[in-house]
């Protein structure tokens, strides 16, 4: 595990003798292009939070030269008036934050049992039925949510939240887990087991504290999801636990479309799950797939 | 403190008894304990409607932890004596019945009732198979299924072919290619939501970019938010966008797994890249090119955060998806037993798929 680093080096010399110059310079070009066709809309995005209401109905590029830049949309959004964008992303967080913190739990121990041990109905069955939930399309199971929760009373609660949102993430975290420990060589936990501790002691004490890397991956990905998830905030948080993605897409209807102000809002929204991602890298291939594909 | 009618207790222990039952029975009596408490609060919440499914997962959960003696595979004598195995698998497993199992029995239920908002108070009733049978007179569906075929096929091709391109490239020996690959994957985790609005930034007729760079290549500005098949378009790469880094860290971790040892025989007889990538690259990734198709298949097909916050629908109802209409349908107008209805076949379309894919995916998860 390890060792495996998800980018192999790769044979460079044989690769570079054989690749022609003409060839180098086209990839290049390639690169380059790809590169900045995925960072070109994050940079418009950019470029339009600074631009005021008049400004962004300008197509302006460079600040200074064509237009002057202002600040104006980001003052509204985070400064003194921007109390409904705090309890907004304070909400996201604590739902993002609470619907990663059960998965996690839950995933790594269900994770470990599909990984450690075999089960009459078989395991692969139970992989299945726990991915067929990220399978199924939300809006099919969106009316029964949204009636279960009322009845319990969780409509418009963190903890609603929290509970559609575990449902969601939970898949990625039981098979993330589940990657890990098949991996995990059993070596370790024979050793603990001739010790005398218990499968318990064996998952916490032996197996947990190494497993720091995977947990983190699970987390962040559950956490990214969480954040992102906009169609049952919409219908079931629509007031006081109002996420940040709620927020986000009733701008253009409380404020008249205002380019700058959304573009704003928008580069808020996608920060946070964006910046995360880049510390799990290493993870992101398996999953995103589910553990399907090892990368 | 509600008062606790006794129907509505009797409406949860009775569906309770059943699974709680099946799991004495078994010797699993924690989850008899948990099963019939469950179901009771269930019952007291919402009668039968919420118990009987409720007691359904149970029994589903009491019938998975079977085979005390199944097979004994485990690492070692204490693993076998153990019963700890089941309460490992057990709140993973019932979570997932529970919030899944049980939206799945109730909206197969819902979709044979005229549950709607006006009728919420008096409740509803069965309507038989009359849900079902109006979806084929609705012109609204063949509509929505028409963009979201549109849609899927369109951003199937485009993320496989891009993406696979983009994998081949960055799989020659690439300095730095770790920060680029971060760059690459940057826009996966970003809020469809958001992206929405960053299309509409981008595409917006007047003062978008896209329109800006095309007039300055000597085109016209296209009419992205007013022409029907132009929205769609620009929903399509939109989508397409977010999810061709997807295709392309899978495909590129299956490149970088083929041994240089097969194209270094590969090069004596032929030094053509084309004829290397058809003959050796491409064979080797058709699996992995398979499963993203696949995942790719049944997530464009709920797509419904871009077209929604990118055009609300519009032009008219240009960009609305099968799941947009479901979700308009269900939760906006609250006709629910017909929305139900027309989810089903969307859950049944998934179930093929998901069929599918565990065919092929068996061996890796066993």
């Amino acid at each position: 595990m390890a060792t495996q680093s998800a980018i192999r080096p790769g044979n460079a010399q044989t690769k570079n003798t054989v690749t022609p110059g003409w060839t180098r310079v086209l990839i290049w070009l390639t690169i380059i292009f790809v590169t900045f066709w995925v960072l070109y809309p994050f940079a418009w995005a950019i470029i339009t939070s600074f631009k005021t209401q008049r400004q962004a109905l300008e197509p302006t590029f460079v600040p200074f030269l064509q237009f002057n830049p202002s600040i104006e949309n980001w003052s509204a959004e985070l400064g003194l008036a921007g109390r409904e964008t705090a309890t907004a992303i304070g909400n996201s967080i604590a739902i993002s934050l609470g619907a990663t913190f059960v998965a996690t739990i839950l995933g790594t121990s269900t994770g470990y049992a599909l990984a450690r041990f075999r089960y009459g109905i078989g395991n692969v069955n139970v992989v299945s039925w726990v991915l067929s939930q990220r399978f199924l399309p939300p809006v099919a199971t969106m009316i029964p949510f949204f009636l279960l929760i009322q009845r319990l009373q969780g409509i418009d609660t963190i903890w609603g939240m929290i509970l559609v949102n575990t449902t969601f993430v939970l898949p990625f975290a039981i098979l993330i887990m589940r990657d890990y420990f098949a991996d995990f060589p059993e070596e370790i936990e024979e050793a603990a087991l001739v010790d005398g501790a218990s499968p318990v002691q064996i998952l916490l004490r032996v197996a947990l504290p190494l497993a720091g890397p995977a947990l983190t991956a699970a987390a962040v990905i559950c956490f990214a999801f969480a954040w992102n998830e906009y169609l049952f905030a919409s219908v079931m948080a629509a007031n006081k636990a109002k996420p940040y993605t709620f927020l986000v897409a009733s701008t253009s209807t409380s404020r008249g479309v205002h380019f700058g102000y959304l573009a704003t809002r928008m580069l808020i929204a996608i920060t946070l799950p964006v910046v995360l991602s880049l510390f799990v890298q290493r993870y992101i291939v398996r999953g995103l797939t589910l553990g399907a594909v090892k990368g | 403190m509600p008062d606790i009618e006794t129907g509505k207790l009797l409406a949860g222990l009775i569906p309770g008894l059943i699974p709680a039952a099946v799991a004495a029975f078994r010797g699993r009596y924690i989850l008899a304990v948990v099963a019939l408490v469950v179901c009771t609060l269930a019952g007291l919440a919402g009668e039968y409607i919420f118990s009987i499914p409720m007691a359904i997962n149970f029994l589903v959960t009491a019938l998975v932890l079977r085979g005390r003696r199944g097979k004994q595979e485990e690492v070692s004598a204490v693993y076998k004596r153990s019963n700890a195995r089941f309460y490992f698998l057990l709140p993973g497993v019932f979570w997932i019945l529970t919030f899944t199992l049980f939206p799945l029995i109730y909206s197969l239920y819902l979709s044979f009732t005229n549950a709607r908002l006006q009728n919420i108070t008096r409740g509803w009733s069965l309507i038989g198979l009359e849900n079902y049978s109006s979806i084929g007179s609705d012109l609204r569906v063949s509509e929505t299924v028409v963009t979201s075929v549109f849609l899927t096929l369109g951003s199937l091709a485009l993320t496989l072919i891009l993406g696979t391109f983009i994998a081949w490239v960055f799989n020659h020996d690439i300095p730095g290619l770790r920060i680029f690959r971060s760059i690459l994957t940057m826009p996966l985790f970003a809020a469809p939501i958001a992206l929405g609005f960053m299309g509409l930034i981008l595409f917006n007729e007047n003062s978008g970019s896209i329109n800006y760079m095309i007039r300055g290549l000597g085109g016209q500005g296209v009419n992205w938010f007013t022409d029907p098949w132009s929205a769609r378009a620009a929903v399509l790469l939109i989508d397409s966008w977010q999810w061709t880094p997807f295709v392309f860290i899978i495909i590129l971790a299956a490149m970088q797994s083929i041994p240089d040892e097969l194209y270094e025989a590969a090069r004596l007889d032929t030094n053509s890249g084309w004829s290397l990538f058809r003959s050796i690259t491409f064979p080797l990734i058709a699996p992995a090119l398979g499963t993203v198709a696949l995942l790719r298949l049944v997530e464009t097909f709920k797509i419904l955060d871009i077209p929604l916050s990118m055009l609300g629908g519009g032009p008219g109802t240009a960009t609305q998806t099968y799941s947009y209409y479901i979700y308009q349908t269900g939760l906006r107008n609250f006709d629910m037993g017909y929305a139900s209805a027309l989810a089903y076949i969307l859950v049944i379309i998934a179930i093929i798929i998901t069929t599918i894919y565990f065919q092929r995916m068996r061996a890796r998860f066993e």
